[in-house]
């Protein structure tokens, strides 16, 4: 895979671009601003852009770019990352696009495996985001309140998941259950969550989980 | 002013006057009972009145009217002494020009055996005045001693207060200063700990990553590579933790004290000299004191420096008999001191001085170098 990288950070910049060898990507350019790396993929352009939010211009520069980005090169995958969880960075990552994009922590891609994975399935279309992420969203610190509580530990686990942007291939991988199983927990989930059924649809899927993830917060 | 010779005799016959002014009140009433002239029995009404206005301080402006128009007199000033600051002077008609030294009579008002202030009157009137006017200027005097008394009273209340809440004002702002400072420190720290040591952990994780993949696909070789790189990358941030943490307090200072603590910081300052005493060099002082004077003479090193570059600078240390005495000196351009700024690095330094109830003080001129000297009684 062809990658780009944007990072003021010189440290985590060259760090990466050591792990991306290792995976076996190919790292095209690797630049302290996205404004250079803007004109450096219309040029020469990648598969996915790796993108440090915090960078210039200040505050979240990475933001403006993936904007950009994601105008320019429609077919081009966008990885976010950041040092914190932030429920408004995803929320802004959301506007911008739900598919081939993704929001991780700095610190969970520091491995071979989590930094390939992640990529792959940004290249495959999917949307990324961060686990702890999606966890936060359905947990509670008050605990599971109203149509969350009806949920078994199970459909739980399945809509964590989906809040995480997996497919049900990936969330039955993750299982190790088959794919036929993880149709009826989501359908399950949709059901006592009211959802709309036919929102069952991968992209939708991802969308219509956030939101009501996202109301259920600020509900209560 | 001068004291009228003429009139020496009502102002200090103590017998006669004073000290016992109470007395001298119920004399007076007396005499009124018993029928002097009705004027003067009106002024003397009209004056003592001033002594029972209550709580208020007697309006003294008023009185000297009261006094000036009874004694027929073309203008009358009252004073009132204050303890360690001058008199304060009360003027009938309303703004009259300050009297001539030469046309004035002044004669003392005392109250039990101590000055309270003074009359004034035009000496023109006083050399005019015949029994039994003499006679009501002496009642008058001897009435005016308790009324002075407690307007002095009432003026040093009212100063004591007004410096009181200046004080408690200064604190408070002080206060707030020290909370903003506090604050604005501990963000720096934060950057610090988020810019630096986070990163330098980010880094040694992806270090871990490479290390885990090199070792999976069986590269040894520079999987041990690898290892030794995440063994410099921990000394580094090692090393760049003691730093962060050494900008809070430095090692030497905690351990070692003030003076080793200046040495090893500025030893290496060209064109900067140590002047330290060895009685300085042989003691701990507290460890408040030790951080305030290490730091306030790092930030007037730096100060130097930075306005007066090229200027030779010393730093003297002295153990004095009233405390421990600091002094940064740079004969560099100099500045006007009145003419910094109240934001500037100076108030900083003074506020941390006076935290451990020390005083700095800072000389300059253009052209004559700067001095910012500290003494912290101990």
């Amino acid at each position: 895979m062809r990658v780009a990288i944007a990072e003021d950070g010189a440290l985590f910049r060259e760090g990466l671009v050591m792990l991306l060898a290792a995976a076996g990507h190919e790292v095209v350019h690797a630049v302290p601003d996205g404004g250079q790396l803007l004109d450096l993929v219309a040029a020469d352009p990648v598969d996915v852009a790796v993108l440090d939010i915090r960078m210039p211009p200040e505050p979240d520069g990475g933001l403006a770019i993936a904007e950009r980005l994601r105008a320019l090169h429609p077919e081009m995958g966008l990885l976010l990352l950041s040092h914190f969880a932030e429920t408004h960075y995803l929320m802004r990552i959301l506007e911008i696009g739900t598919r081939q994009i993704g929001y991780r922590l700095k610190d969970k891609v520091t491995s071979v495996t989590a930094l390939s994975d992640t990529l792959a399935r940004i290249a495959e279309g999917e949307i990324v985001i961060e686990p702890a992420l999606a966890a936060r969203l359905v947990d509670r610190p008050t605990g599971r309140q109203g149509k969350l509580a009806a949920l078994s530990e199970r459909e739980i686990e399945v809509l964590k998941l989906m809040a995480e942007g997996r497919s049900n291939n990936g969330i039955a991988a993750q299982l190790f259950v088959s794919s036929k199983a993880i149709e009826k927990h989501v359908a399950g989930i949709f059901a006592k969550l009211s959802l709309p059924a036919d929102a069952t649809a991968y992209h939708r899927r991802v969308l219509a989980v956030l939101a009501y993830l996202r109301t259920q917060r600020i509900e209560t | 002013m001068e004291q009228d010779p003429g009139l020496a005799a009502v102002a200090y016959p103590s017998e006669s006057v004073s000290p016992t002014a109470p007395r001298q009140i119920r004399d007076l009433v007396d005499r009124l009972a018993t029928g002097a002239s009705r004027h003067q029995d009106a002024v003397l009404a009209r004056v003592v009145a001033f002594s029972r206005t209550g709580r208020e301080a007697p309006d003294l402006d008023e009185l000297a009217r009261a006094v000036g128009e009874g004694l027929g007199a073309r203008w009358c000033r009252l004073s009132v002494s204050r303890t360690g600051v001058g008199e304060r002077s009360y003027r009938w008609p309303a703004g009259a020009d300050q009297p001539e030294a030469a046309a004035e009579s002044v004669v003392a008002v005392r109250f039990r055996d101590e000055q309270v202030g003074a009359i004034g009157l035009d000496t023109a009137t006083v050399t005019r005045l015949r029994r039994p006017g003499r006679r009501l200027f002496e009642d008058i005097v001897a009435v005016l001693g308790p009324i002075l008394h407690s307007a002095r009273l009432s003026l040093e209340l009212h100063e004591q207060l007004h410096t009181a809440v200046g004080r408690a004002q200064d604190i408070a702002a002080s206060r707030r200063r020290a909370v903003a400072q506090m604050e604005a420190e501990r963000r720096a720290l934060e950057r610090d700990l988020h810019d630096g040591a986070q990163h330098h952990l980010v880094a040694m994780r992806m270090t871990v990553g490479l290390l885990e993949h090199e070792l999976s696909t069986g590269a040894t070789a520079s999987a041990l590579a690898r290892l030794e790189q995440l063994t410099t990358q921990l000394d580094l941030t090692e090393g760049l933790l003691v730093s962060i943490a050494g900008g809070i307090l430095p090692v030497a200072l905690v351990t070692a004290g003030l003076v080793p603590a200046l040495e090893s910081e500025l030893r290496a300052v060209p064109g900067l000299r140590l002047d330290i005493e060895p009685a300085v060099a042989g003691r701990r002082y507290p460890a408040p004191v030790e951080t305030a004077v290490y730091f306030t003479c790092l930030e007037a090193v730096s100060n130097a420096r930075k306005h007066a570059a090229g200027a030779s600078v010393v730093v003297a240390l002295r153990d004095t008999y009233r405390g421990l005495s600091f002094e940064v000196s740079d004969d560099g351009p100099g500045f006007v001191p009145t003419k910094a700024r109240p934001d500037s690095g100076l108030v900083h330094l003074a506020e941390r001085i006076a935290a451990v109830r020390g005083t700095l003080t800072i000389r300059s001129a253009p052209g004559r170098g700067t001095i910012i000297a500290g003494l912290i009684p101990l």
